[in-house]
């Protein structure tokens, strides 16, 4: 069987993508949670975005299809990572087309040895710092009076951002094929998380700091009229607005640590709210 | 609200629960969905700042591998419609309804997300039969149901008479209003906790703490301080990678040059 394919493939033409096929996969590339499902998560997804090539690699019926089915198993990473991974993909499908000896398990083996890093990387990434940076940046811009910019200005920097990185890696993907896992173990990828994880965990101190309010009423009066007295209530009025931010997050990731459901640590809040405004502690 | 405003607002609820799911452009995120909202009903402004509100609330509310958390685009999408439609809701109330919405969101989303597996079935059957137009087509018609997801919930909202949204929440007491407006500062605290919680690992809380320390201390904006925080870390970063980069010798040269092209794509 395998010898006939390769007495195939010599005699016929090479066949490789076009650039149309790798503009198509890169529109789709961003539909690809579109099919997630609770039993093989992106699969659909995937393959949704592999048809392109996979009706350009494989005139034959029968490649055809076993295409299809290999890229219907189970995968998930995070989005805007896998073009990466689409690429490699792209690479081996290719040489498989062409007569290369590329088993389903060898490219079922990349698949599933670049989704867990790259999950693992991206979401901190993008969802874990650029979104929340970005987006918080632009809430403050509209809550300074900027309105409308703030919203088009997240809009164009994360489109922008997520457009480019999706065809760079795609394409480095595709050009390098396989190869691109040797990359994990020159500890590009460690430095790039450390990095932007100490970034994002710094802004995520900025912006608890700067949105994170507990109105506490004013202390008055607590030891009595004298100076010293109105200096330390002063003290202790600053001294709970810079506190009481920090502790409370701190509690809510305790509270989260021991599996609360933030849904009811958020109720718990309103409650606490209410209860406060009526004891005339909260203003 | 005229037909328009009702048909923008309806096809911009189907676009926004698409964006839910894939997650790519980002237009369920309340910053943009509440001001798209807000210009179909002509409220533009108070769309925004709706928008920008509830951002800070679920800036933490993310997707991570298989979990599905809070749902932003049912919440955002009907808060905004309450708020900026005819039921002209004010903003602090307009975000305690987000809350409930987003737990009605969260409970769609994952029955979605089950149900799409009996699609995934049949497009096993057409890789079976070769029939790549249909697996498209099956991919393409869960993408439109997770947009229906939105949109049906938005559409049954529209429904109920506006006034009688606008009166009901006026019956709430004024002391339970003022609370619920004290915990919006409060809940945004849930949603950096989800954050920290994933993000923090025992050496990175000096970070968090020199951040919140800058920011208390200094009145300097935002746009500095990110400035500042990522030329702290990446030259952080470049200090460590080249102390252990001597160390190992070797082609330490290309990684760095590799790295810094990484961290320019990003």
């Amino acid at each position: 069987m395998a010898n006939n394919q390769n007495m195939d493939h010599e005699s016929r033409q090479p066949i490789h993508l076009r650039q149309i096929d790798f503009f198509r996969i890169f529109w789709r590339s961003g539909t690809e949670q579109g099919s997630w499902n609770f039993e093989r998560m992106q699969n659909l997804g995937f393959a949704y975005i592999m048809a392109p090539a996979i009706k350009r690699l494989y005139p034959d019926m029968n490649q055809r299809k076993a295409a299809l089915k290999r890229h219907l198993g189970f995968f998930n990473t995070a989005p805007i990572m896998q073009s990466l991974i689409t690429g490699v993909v792209l690479s081996m499908e290719e040489q498989r087309a062409n007569g290369a000896d590329i088993s389903d398990s060898t490219i079922n083996a990349v698949k599933t040895a670049m989704m867990g890093p790259m999950g693992g990387f991206g979401d901190p990434v993008w969802l874990g710092t650029i979104r929340p940076v970005l987006s918080a940046f632009a809430a403050s811009l509209v809550l300074s009076g900027y309105g409308i910019i703030g919203p088009i200005l997240f809009f164009i920097a994360w489109n922008v951002l997520r457009l480019v990185f999706r065809y760079v890696t795609q394409m480095a993907g595709y050009h390098r094929g396989a190869d691109i896992i040797n990359l994990f173990n020159t500890g590009i990828i460690k430095y790039v998380s450390s990095a932007t994880s100490m970034f994002g965990v710094f802004m995520m101190g900025v912006i608890v700091a700067r949105w994170v309010t507990v109105d506490f009423a004013s202390v008055k009066g607590l030891f009595g009229t004298s100076t010293a007295s109105q200096i330390m209530d002063t003290v202790i009025n600053s001294g709970l607005n810079i506190i009481a931010p920090v502790a409370l997050t701190l509690i809510c990731v305790w509270l989260i640590r021991k599996r609360i459901s933030p849904i009811w640590i958020i109720l718990g809040l309103f409650v606490l709210g209410v209860l406060g405004y009526y004891a005339g502690l909260l203003v | 609200m005229s037909v328009v405003s009702m048909g923008f607002v309806l096809l911009i609820a189907f676009v926004v629960g698409m964006d839910g799911i894939l997650d790519e452009w980002q237009v369920y995120q309340p910053i943009i969905a509440c001001t798209l909202i807000g210009l179909a009903t002509g409220h533009a402004a108070v769309g925004i700042t709706l928008g920008a509100i509830l951002q800070m609330i679920t800036i933490g509310w993310i997707n991570i591998g298989a979990s599905v958390a809070l749902d932003i685009a049912l919440s955002a999408v009907v808060s905004a419609l309450l708020v900026c439609g005819p039921a002209a809701l004010s903003i602090k109330h307009g975000i305690a309804l987000a809350i409930p919405f987003a737990v009605i969101g969260q409970v769609l989303n994952v029955t979605t997300r089950k149900s799409i597996v009996k699609f995934v079935h049949t497009a096993d059957q057409a890789a079976e039969d070769g029939q790549i137009r249909q697996i498209d087509r099956i991919h393409l018609v869960s993408l439109g149901i997770q947009g229906l997801r939105v949109l049906i919930p938005t559409g049954l909202i529209m429904l109920i008479s506006p006034q009688f949204i606008h009166q009901s929440m006026q019956q709430i007491p004024a002391g339970i209003t003022n609370g619920i407006s004290i915990s919006i500062g409060m809940v945004s605290a849930v949603g950096f906790a989800n954050l920290i919680n994933m993000m923090v690992s025992r050496s990175l809380w000096i970070w968090f703490i020199i951040g919140f320390l800058v920011a208390v201390f200094t009145k300097v904006n935002l746009f500095i301080l990110v400035g500042l925080g990522l030329i702290v870390a990446v030259s952080f970063v470049w200090a460590m990678s080249k102390r252990h980069g001597s160390s190992g010798g070797g082609n330490n040269g290309d990684d760095l040059d590799d790295f810094d092209k990484e961290l320019d794509d990003l």
